[in-house]
């Protein structure tokens, strides 16, 4: 790190503790976090904090409603952790169940002593019975269908983009708003997006169920460093509510600026006509 | 030594949500409710600070700060945040009146904590004008542009005050950063 990028990165760390930063600002520091990690720093935003607490009068408890709202959404963060964990850390035997299956006591009895030799033998056949039965088995699936294999627990939508948030650093939100105000299409919610990782989410409600026959949605991406906006995927909305989609970049997402939802033939367009936009979500400046 | 909320919160010990909210939902509320312009607004920052307290409870390091500090950085951020895309700063009756007003209150009974009162400390050592412009940003949420407007510096003034007095409460505070930690000029 030269001396100019770290006094550029002292200066957008004093200024995101004080005053917070411009989205072109965060994603400056985000840049420079990546590239350099042993600088990235909360120490001034601690101080902020601490500045912040003076004179603040905490008498008045907080509401008691708002306490059950924030206990509910606790408990709901955490189901979708245990879920992840149990995603990714599929459960383990034990050590006592692993000794539990493993263990046995020593008999002295010669009976005894037989009776294990004769159920050895017998296992040991067994066993030969059931591997010659499983490769003949194998043999005939392999000529009629692909072996089957393990199938992981996949994450919800909303699952996913909860595990962004939590682990990108450089997040993107912003709101859907009307692309003609004069034709409002009312499409609220909003989108989350990840430069780092390449990733993220929209979120809609009031978005109109579509008739697949004729028309799809597609996501677009309008990115400073692009010509034309980059194609984002294409979905259906089958149900009323709130859909949750995640964002299929066909191209690197170099500084998005806008997002944009049109309403095209299905299966998509490589260039849209921008005849049909539903919403747009613009990243401040 | 009882274990910290935040990093029972952190081992995914449920039963620590109910401390954390006795212990620091007064604080929360207060930092939402002073950062928001209505109650409701306040409400539903509250919801997303928590959660951002829950998903950022195992990156609390109590070397660095208390715990009190580490989940008001935690507020402070969210409310910063949703004030850029609010798109509005906290309305207050006068700007003039903030301006006017002695902020560079010490009083040690009306500080949250030791951090807190430290912090009063620290800012009677800074020059009157890092001094205002510090309290104007963090405590009355002003903008830099705001700041600007209200006491007629520039702004470029306002940013190289708030960066140098920001940095000497640092100092004042011990709050050592990585890079002076790793050798580096702070």
């Amino acid at each position: 790190m030269n001396e100019q990028e770290k006094e550029k990165m002292r200066e957008l760390l004093s200024d995101k503790a004080v005053f917070g930063l411009t989205d072109a600002e965060i994603a400056e520091l985000a840049e420079l976090e990546e590239n350099f990690p042993e600088f990235a720093d909360d120490s001034l935003e601690l101080t902020a904090a601490a500045i912040g607490m003076m004179n603040l009068d905490t008498s008045e408890p907080m509401p008691a409603h708002l306490q059950a709202k924030v206990a509910a959404d606790a408990e709901q963060y955490f189901a979708a952790r245990k879920a992840e964990a149990s995603v990714s850390e599929p459960p383990k035997e034990t050590a006592e169940e692993f000794q539990k299956t493993f263990t046995f006591e020593p008999k002295s009895s010669i009976w005894q002593w037989l009776g294990w030799a004769v159920g050895a033998l017998a296992c040991v056949a067994l066993a030969i019975n059931i591997y010659t039965t499983q490769q003949k088995l194998k043999e005939l699936e392999a000529k009629t269908v692909p072996t089957p294999t393990a199938t992981p627990v996949k994450l919800t939508p909303a699952q996913e983009r909860e595990q962004l948030l939590a682990s990108a650093k450089d997040i993107v939100e912003t709101n859907w708003g009307d692309f003609d105000k004069a034709k409002p299409k009312n499409v609220q919610g909003d989108v989350v997006w990840s430069n780092a990782a390449q990733k993220g989410f929209v979120r809609f409600r009031g978005l109109p169920v579509n008739d697949q026959s004729k028309e799809t949605y597609q996501l677009w991406i309008f990115d400073e460093n692009q010509k034309q906006p980059i194609d984002g995927g294409v979905f259906d909305a089958s149900e009323a509510g709130e859909i949750i989609v995640p964002i299929n970049a066909k191209l690197k997402v170099q500084k998005p600026i806008m997002f944009g939802v049109t309403a095209e033939k299905p299966g998509g367009v490589p260039v849209s006509d921008l005849k049909n936009v539903m919403a747009v979500a613009k990243i401040a400046a | 030594m009882a274990e910290s909320i935040l990093h029972r919160i952190a081992d995914k010990d449920q039963t620590a949500v109910q401390d954390c909210l006795k212990k620091y939902g007064g604080l929360v509320w207060s930092l939402a409710r002073r950062m928001s312009t209505n109650t409701e607004d306040a409400e539903d920052a509250v919801q997303e600070i928590f959660i951002d307290v829950w998903k950022n409870a195992e990156r609390f390091d109590e070397s660095q700060s208390s715990e009190t500090t580490f989940i008001a950085m935690i507020a402070r951020r969210r409310l910063i945040d949703r004030l850029r895309y609010a798109k509005r700063r906290i309305a207050p009756d006068s700007l003039e009146d903030i301006v006017a007003e002695p902020a560079n209150r010490a009083d040690e009974e009306m500080q949250t904590n030791i951090e807190a009162k430290d912090a009063a400390r620290a800012l009677q050592t800074l020059r009157p004008e890092q001094r205002q412009v510090l309290q104007l940003s963090i405590v009355q949420g002003l903008s830099h542009q705001e700041i600007s407007e209200a006491t007629g510096m520039p702004l470029g003034t306002v940013k190289t005050h708030a960066r140098r007095g920001i940095l000497q409460v640092r100092e004042f505070l011990g709050m050592s950063s990585l890079e002076s930690m790793k050798g580096g000029a702070a």
